[in-house]
Formats: structure tokens, sequence, C-alpha cells
């Protein structure tokens, strides 16, 4: 979806296939997230690191700014964060179709993934080899969500206010194991207050 | 009806938990061993170890494997099974993102929201990284009589360095986990 310039922020040029044509991005989605979704496991964060990487660093797709907001929203509606971002980014560049095809993408290698070892998932998860390869990944994972995590901090305006709710969020969750959801909406609560009284923000431009 | 009870069943599921694949657990655990008794515990106990580790998302994966097995135990066709699961659980998501991203735009217009969502940034940033510290407090001490891992700890900290000098996409890094877990085992040493 390209329309709507007008209202807040519209997406940077660059190479997004947003000139490109509908058949072209539909193909382009389906691959990145055919893609995500047949090799990241576990939560939703690993996807999330991916994104990072593919659509903002190396395609362009998406800013940082965007992305975090795409990241609120899928924390604090219902359902899998992966399937939520996957909806949203597949709109974003391609409108209802996209969000579509970019979820059944996202989902395909996983459900198929699943049909396939579900006849024989005990030898599966006993086969050393299986797991010497996902104990590798795991490691992998972790330090793509680490990167992603040092590269956005980076990306967020640096001020006390700021440090002090992602401190605040980072020990909720690591440490208190508090759910997810409460966090981010406390983070939208803080946003209201804190910014509502900065004309800034309260004028549009962003 | 077999397959619209299981595409009922998860799609409550989805609409009915918020933040993150894990937080489904209890819910699909009470539907598929409490409500419905199609899996056991010890057989559910199984599916979360395996969702856990096949690619994909782990929501995706769970109603999956639990859509066949239900469907199996049913004596329905297991493949159509896990789609009406898998498509359960999916579409309550579809549906509420594609009208709040629709909607996005004109919410934008609105200086609450942008500073809201403004406020929500630091915060989404805090709950990756403790994604990241959580991930690795449990593979560094995964408890149960295993030590500390000084192999994992060591491999993580040298893959975080190679990116930080070499320019490695996101793929690159999770198959070169993939063969350096492989190429220890060759060995015989298990990470």
């Amino acid at each position: 979806m390209a329309g709507g310039e007008d209202a807040g922020k519209a997406r940077q040029p660059g190479d997004a296939p947003g000139e490109a044509s509908l058949g072209r991005r539909l193909l382009a989605l389906t691959l990145t997230f055919g893609k995500f979704g047949g090799i990241t496991f576990g939560g939703g964060y690993a996807i999330i690191a991916l994104l990072e990487d593919d659509l903002v660093r190396r395609k362009g797709w998406l800013t940082q700014d965007e992305l975090l907001n795409i990241i609120t929203v899928g924390e604090s509606t219902p359902g899998p964060i992966a399937v939520n971002t996957a909806t949203f980014v597949g709109y974003r560049l391609a409108g209802v179709l996209g969000g579509v095809v970019a979820t059944l993408a996202l989902v395909f290698p996983a459900w198929l993934v699943i049909v396939l070892v579900s006849s024989c998932y005990l030898a599966f998860r006993d086969n050393t080899w299986v797991a010497a390869a996902l104990a590798g990944i795991r490691v992998a994972a972790i330090v793509l969500i680490a990167r992603a995590f040092l590269r956005m901090g980076r990306g967020v305006p640096r001020n006390a206010a700021n440090l002090a709710a992602g401190t605040l969020a980072f020990v909720a969750v690591a440490l208190l194991d508090l759910n997810a959801l409460w966090i981010v909406v406390g983070g939208l609560l803080f946003g209201v207050a804190w910014y509502g009284v900065r004309p800034r923000l309260r004028e549009g431009a962003e | 009806m077999i397959y619209w009870t299981l595409f009922w069943t998860f799609a409550k599921v989805g609409l009915f938990t918020i933040g993150g694949g894990y937080a489904m657990i209890p819910l699909i655990q009470q539907e598929l061993v409490d409500r419905h008794g199609w899996v056991s515990l010890e057989q559910f106990t199984d599916f979360v170890g395996i969702a856990e580790s096949t690619p994909g998302p782990f929501a995706i994966n769970i109603a999956t494997f639990a859509g066949i097995h239900a469907a199996q135990t049913e004596g329905a066709d297991p493949i159509l099974g896990s789609v009406c699961s898998t498509g359960g659980v999916v579409l309550p998501s579809v549906a509420i993102i594609l009208l709040i991203a629709g909607a996005f735009h004109y919410a934008m217009r609105h200086w609450a929201v942008r500073a809201a969502l403004e406020g929500a940034k630091p915060v989404v940033v805090g709950l990756i990284g403790a994604a990241a510290f959580t991930l690795l407090s449990h593979t560094l001490m995964p408890g149960g009589g295993a030590g500390f891992q000084w192999l994992a700890a060591a491999l993580a900290a040298a893959l975080f360095l190679l990116t930080q000098w070499v320019r490695l996409g996101a793929v690159a890094l999770i198959l070169l986990g993939a063969a350096l877990g492989l190429g220890l085992r060759c060995f015989g040493i298990a990470l």
C-alpha cells in the first residue's frame, strides 16, 4: 500500500518495491517470507531480527521506525508475533493481497516441515545430528537477535526517558518474566504521557 | 465435524493469546489435553519440544502438530486436519492486522497515536534484548544437572565478534550456526 503519503510518514524512496509492479512485489514477498518461515525457529524474535537485517538493512523496503511500529502493533494484538509482523509488512508493501501472500509464504514451510516430521518425530527428536545442527542454529539465532537489539537500540533517540523505559522493559521480561503485552501497553501509555506534553509531536511534524 | 472443531479451537487460541507464541501453550494444552482429549500430556510435552526445535514460528508448528494428531485420533485425514488447525490459528491475526494496517495511516494523524508509538519504541527494543538474554541464559545454563555450557558461550562470543568485523547476512549466520553444530558433531562434540 503506497498511498496515504500525506498522513504521517512516507516510506523512504530508494529501491523500495513500492514502484515495482504488484506481481513483482508479491513474488518478492513470497520469496522473502518463505525464506524466513523455513529458517527461523522459536519465538517471533528471530523473525524480527531477520526482518531488520533483510528488509531494513539490505533491501530498504522499510525504515527502522516503521519496523518498530509494526512490532509494537504485532505485540499488542492477538496472535503469533511472526504472523502479525508478516501480515503487516505484506500489507505495507502490496496491500491486502500482500498481507495474505506474505502470511501464507511464512506459514507454508513451517507447516510442511511438521507434516513431514510428524510421523517420525520421536526419531527426529532423538537424532543427534539433527540436535547438533539445531544447537548450532540456536547459538546463531541468539547472536542474530542480540545484533538486532544493538542496531535497533542505536536507532532510538538517546535520552534519559527512553533509556529508563527500555531498561525497565528488559528487566520486567528478562528477569521478572512478565507478559510482554503489559510491557508494550505500558510503553504506549508512557508515550502518551511523556510526549503528550511536548508540542513537537502535537503539531504533526514527526 | 472434526475439521470444523479443529479450526474453531485454534481460531480461539489465535484470538485469545497476545504476546507471542509461548503465551499459547497453556490454552492449547487446556483445549487439546483436558477438553477434547486428542493428545495425552506426555504427547503434548513432546509437541512443545518438537515445535521449539523445528524451523518456523512456534505457534504454527504446534498448531500443525496438534491438528495432525487430533485428526488421526478421530480417524480423519491428518493433512486436512493440520490445514484447519493452522488456518484457524493464523486467521484471527491476519484479519485483525489487516484492519489495523488499513487504518494505520489515518490513526497516525492523531498526535496521541504517534506519541504512544514513540513511547513504545524503547520498550520494544528492551523486549528484543530480553528475548536475546532469555534464549542465551537457557542455552548456557540449561539446568537439569547440566553445568555451564562453555563451548556454546565461546561459540556465541566468536560468532558475535565475527558479525562485527564481517558483513554477514542473517541467513548466512543461521547456516553457519548449523554447519558449526554439525562440524563439532563430526568430532563427537555435542554443543
